[in-house]
């Protein structure tokens, strides 16, 4: 019966491609745009594997805008800012040290302590917001962290060009010192955490994301200001090569994702006991229920899993071509290996036994300290290939 | 499952206990860490090679086992889910399901059966119509690549185990428990080393090091095993034509490059190729890795300066790697340790900025006398500046746990060392010594109640001992004096009139160096040299020998370190990994999930049942399932009749 052939068709609604919005067909023409201004920009500086890994890096962002729709404006005013830094310093670092703008914002090193002051206050706010009764506290939060997240990406664009700036024979992407890889890890959780905030409306979990963030962000301020970590060294021979465009990213949605449901799981085993003691009580009561909870946990740890495993395998592949063998049992190598294992050890319990709540909940924090001790540990207290970032 | 768990668990646990114990150093530097009774408890434990231990194997054997098992019985039964529609449903379990709606439509069953069908399809359900006795049955399913997922994942895991095993060091282990194979821990020559020691040339699986000085060749690789080594002999000889070092402005190294020809049998030619770290040289089946590099031999003409005065410079030549005769002394050897052509330091300026700083070439060597005593020394080629001043720089030690402690001896005005030998030689001529104590003296003590001959002769004897006590032993051996003659409470006082005349008698000499430079004006400069000189010679007790080596031409030399491997289970390893990571999104991210539509006439139109399950279950199936039904509903023109 055709007419009801007609009457499904409308209850369905229109397809996908005509479910996009204006944004999103701006998105997409706006991506391989800004990609082919890279191209004219800085063609010239990259190699055959930096252009194939800008397009993998534009091919990718085109889903992720239309399912993230944040990201259509957040990109193109991270992008600006970063463009807006260049014209400033004109090619000459010495600009950083006397434009206003580069001064007070957008030099690389303001750039980060904007972000990390941001980052703080976004903290702050979201536990603010937990007992406040008005909503505007927490929605603060999500701004702060929102342009807690733009400065820090800026600063980072920023600084990959000002490596060029020190001597093109320097240049390197400024993801390889463990300065660096903090402000990687501080960004990437905070993205990680704005998209499943706005996924799952759960703006109240922001302090407990934020806390881990600020953590990071301490650790940051401490490393730069005591062992002037910020500053820009060339990079050791083994390091120099397009992997680790590749390999460090990809390992840090890992370590992010890690963290934000370590995070998430603290929340629940601090719901669970408020509850216990007081059942009246607000704050647990304004945290989302256990099974939300539970399943962002679980969300996060398959991203994470499955990011990480991702990561591992690129380390393979670099790793043998720069050590000589894909597997040398370094300890950064175990240590992942150890990581790997105790999520996977979560992921079977959760899969097949169908274990949820506490114990899953204190499992996620445990993970968390050994991926901590992966990521910082291996470099506080043991030696091996890896030992890039030394504290 | 349980057991899976606990073996991922004790797994971790015993890959944490690897990466205590720094695996990549030598017994005896474990020896010295450890003391030799924790090394013998840590070698029995394997504690030194974690990863291919017994127990540890056995862990990985067991977790491969319990995988393999695992994979086995529930693969079939996840091909079973995967092909199924799971159509054999009742009524009764639909209506008791998780998630289930139930409503009114005004067609005819057949005919809903088929709206229903385009509406799955536009929702992304594959589907299929079922006609019962007194309904209709429609199934659809979507995602079920989903339980490709655990086979993958679970393959994965035998599949990179296997490759690792095939790359695993296994083969060599049991050769030489079953006595195939013998470890050598001697240094030698590949040529010398006893054929006991020798890898057949088809091993399939090894990681070798090799050093290759520039201008020679290798065929063989060295493989280490305990203790010790095996050699690895290969079907081609890697010849090394040149070894760069890339660096950056600052004078870090940017990049390691090899130079190599390849001589093989099989090619009709030799080819060439740059070998980089990050650039391997793949050869059939061998990959040649940029690992390290060292000094290959680097050829020295050498000047041995004097520093007791008396004895004329001798020149000779020698290369890295020699030991041979120390020419200017009988029954000491010398043995060239090292070259090394810069010296990138970190200085810290006058203006409190650190900058990089090239010291130019040095080379170390070491000295051993016949009484079995030895010193280390380190020194550089050219002078290196310090606060404006310029120094030869030669560090010494007893023995590599020691830090090199450096001589900083004055450049003069030609960058060379003569005017500070000039004056060492002037400190060991008598002669020279007792005129410029004659002068000293009359000097401190001309026209004063002390003067008188026997009085002179004294002192000068007395300046004379001190010049001899200073250039042998220093400051030091000057208080020594003092302390041997004179009663504590005037010690101090009589140290400095020391001092004071012996720096008188020094100076003099020291002009007598000057004058026959033909330095006539004795500046601020030349009084800071005479300052700097005076250090060096008191700095001569620690520094243990007479002479001061000189470098004054070398020809660079290097070796490239290669570390070169054969890892057939490499791809597999890698497919491995391909598949585990597809498994991964195919099970995180794919949802198994199933609907169940009931369908039996009532009166004109049909009674609808749906129900639904998805693999996975988490909070997205249930919104999902309502808006599925909604949707169905209103498209097959029905208000939903109740809904749970």
């Amino acid at each position: 019966m055709a007419v009801t052939r007609d009457a499904m068709d409308d209850a369905f609604g229109p397809g996908f491609l005509a479910r996009r919005t204006v944004g999103d067909w701006l998105w997409a023409a706006g991506v391989p745009v800004a990609t082919i201004g890279v191209l004219l920009a800085f063609g010239d500086a990259m190699g055959r594997s930096d252009v194939l890994i800008l397009l993998g890096f534009a091919a990718l962002l085109l889903p992720l805008g239309w399912s993230f729709r944040a990201l259509q404006l957040f990109t193109p005013v991270v992008g600006g800012a970063a463009a807006l830094a260049l014209l400033q310093y004109g090619g000459e670092l010495a600009a950083g040290e006397a434009r206003f703008l580069l001064v007070y914002a957008l030099a690389s090193q303001s750039a980060i302590m904007w972000m990390s002051a941001l980052f703080v206050l976004a903290t702050v706010a979201y536990l603010a917001g937990l007992f406040a009764r008005a909503d505007w506290v927490a929605r603060t939060g999500t701004a702060l962290t929102w342009c807690a997240t733009g400065m820090g990406f800026t600063g980072l664009l920023v600084r990959w060009h000002e490596t060029y700036l020190i001597d093109p024979a320097i240049g390197y992407i400024p993801i390889s010192n463990l300065y660096e890889a903090f402000i990687l890890f501080c960004v990437i959780t905070a993205l990680i955490w704005l998209y499943y905030e706005r996924r799952y409306a759960v703006r109240h979990l922001g302090g407990f994301v934020l806390t881990i963030i600020s953590a990071a962000v301490a650790f940051l301020l401490w490393y730069s200001f005591d062992r002037a970590g910020h500053e820009i060294e060339p990079l050791v021979p083994a390091l120099n090569s397009y992997w680790m465009k590749i390999h460090v990213p990809t390992n840090f949605i890992g370590y992010g994702a890690f963290a934000l449901a370590a995070m998430v799981g603290v929340a629940y085993l601090l719901r669970e006991r408020l509850l216990r003691t007081r059942p009246e009580s607000r704050i647990a009561n304004r945290l989302p229920l256990p099974a939300v909870l539970d399943d962002i946990m679980y969300k996060s740890i398959a991203l994470g899993f499955a990011f990480f495993t991702i990561a591992t395998f690129l380390g393979a592949i670099w790793a043998a071509e720069a050590w000589g063998s894909y597997w040398n049992w370094d300890p950064k190598e175990a240590w992942a290996l150890i990581v790997w294992l105790t999520y996977a050890g979560w992921l079977h319990m959760r899969l097949t036994k169908g274990w949820h709540g506490a114990p899953m909940a204190w499992w996620a924090v445990i993970g968390l300290l050994v991926t901590a001790f992966c990521f910082l540990g291996v470099n506080m207290f043991l030696s091996g290939l890896h030992s890039y970032g030394e504290l | 499952m349980n057991l899976a768990i606990s073996l991922l668990l004790t797994l971790a646990v015993a890959s944490i206990i690897g990466t205590v114990v720094d695996e990549t150093r030598t017994y005896s530097e474990y020896t010295a860490d450890y003391g030799p009774f924790w090394f013998e408890v840590f070698r029995i434990t394997g504690a030194y090679d974690v990863y291919s231990t017994g127990w540890f194997l056995v862990i990985l054997a067991f977790l491969l086992v319990s995988t393999s098992v695992c994979l086995v019985r529930n693969a079939p039964a996840m091909l079973r889910e995967l092909k199924s529609w799971r159509a054999n449903v009742t009524y009764k379990s639909l209506q008791y399901s998780r998630h289930s709606r139930s409503w009114h439509a005004q067609a005819e069953p057949r005919d809903t059966a088929d709206a229903l069908c385009t509406g799955l399809g536009r929702a992304g359900y594959g589907s299929r119509v079922d006609e019962g006795p007194d309904h209709v049955l429609v199934t659809a399913r979507r995602g079920r690549w989903n339980r490709l997922g655990y086979i993958f994942t679970h393959a994965a895991i035998v599949v990179i185990a296997f490759g690792g095993l095939l790359d695993s060091k296994i083969g060599i282990k049991v050769a030489n428990l079953t006595g195939f194979l013998e470890v050598e821990t001697r240094n030698l020559r590949a040529s010398q080393i006893p054929d006991a020691s020798w890898l057949p040339e088809w091993n399939h699986a090894f990681r070798g090091n090799v050093e290759v000085p520039e201008g020679t060749g290798t065929n063989v690789a060295f493989v280490n095993l305990y203790d010790g080594y095996v050699v690895q002999p290969l079907p081609f000889t890697l010849e090394l034509k040149d070894f760069r070092i890339e660096r950056y402005p600052t004078g870090q190294p940017k990049s390691y490059e090899s130079d190599v020809r390849v001589h093989d049998p099989e090619l009709d030619e030799p080819y060439e190729q740059t070998i980089a770290v990050n650039e391997p040289l793949r050869h059939r089946g061998y990959t040649v890795y940029q690992a390290d590099f060292a000094d290959g031999g680097t050829e020295f003409d050498l000047t041995a300066v004097p520093l007791n005065g008396h004895e004329e410079p001798v020149a000779f030549s020698g290369a890295v790697h020699e030991r041979e005769a120390f020419p200017p002394r009988e029954g000491v050897r010398i043995e060239y340790d090292d070259f090394a052509l810069f010296n990138v330091n970190p200085v810290t300026r006058e203006d409190g900025e650190v900058e990089q700083r090239n010291f130019g070439p040095s080379f170390d060597y070491t000295l051993r006398y016949p009484d079995g005593e030895s010193r280390q020394y380190r020194n550089f080629m050219v002078p290196v500046e310090r606060e404006g001043r310029e120094y030869f720089l030669s560090g010494t030690r007893a023995g590599p746990d020691d830090d090199f402690r450096f001589l900083y001896i004055p450049a003069d005005d030609a960058r060379s060392m003569d005017r500070f030998v000039g004056l060492v030689e002037r400190m060991d001529d008598p002669d020279r010594v007792r005129e410029t104590a004659q002068t000293a003296v009359a000097d401190a003590v001309g026209g004063s109640e002390l003067d008188t001959a026997a009085g002179r002769a004294e002192l000068e004897r007395t300046v004379t001992d001190l010049v001899e006590r200073f250039r042998t032993s220093g400051f030091d051996g000057v208080w020594a004096v003092v302390e041997e003659n004179v009663p504590t409470d005037r010690q101090e006082q009589i140290f400095q009139a020391y001092l004071r005349v012996l720096q008188a008698a020094l100076a003099g000499l020291y002009e007598d160096v000057l004058a026959t430079e033909g330095v006539e004006q004795i500046g601020a400069d030349e009084w800071a040299f005479f300052r700097d000189a005076l250090t060096a010679i008191n700095g001569f007790d620690g520094y243990g020998k007479e002479w001061i080596l000189r470098l004054d031409a070398f020809e660079h030399v290097q070796a490239s370190g290669f570390q070169i491997a054969r890892a057939p289970g490499q791809n597999i390893v890698y497919f491995g990994s391909t598949l585990l990571i597809v498994g991964l999104f195919l099970m995180f991210y794919v949802d198994h999930r199933r609907l169940w539509i009931w369908l039996r006439r009532e009166g004109e139109g049909t009674a609808i049942l749906m129900a639904g399950r998805s693999a996975r279950d988490t909070l997205d199936f249930e919104p999902h399932f309502h808006q599925m039904a909604d949707r169905l509903a209103r498209g097959t023109g029905a208000e939903p009749r109740s809904s749970e």
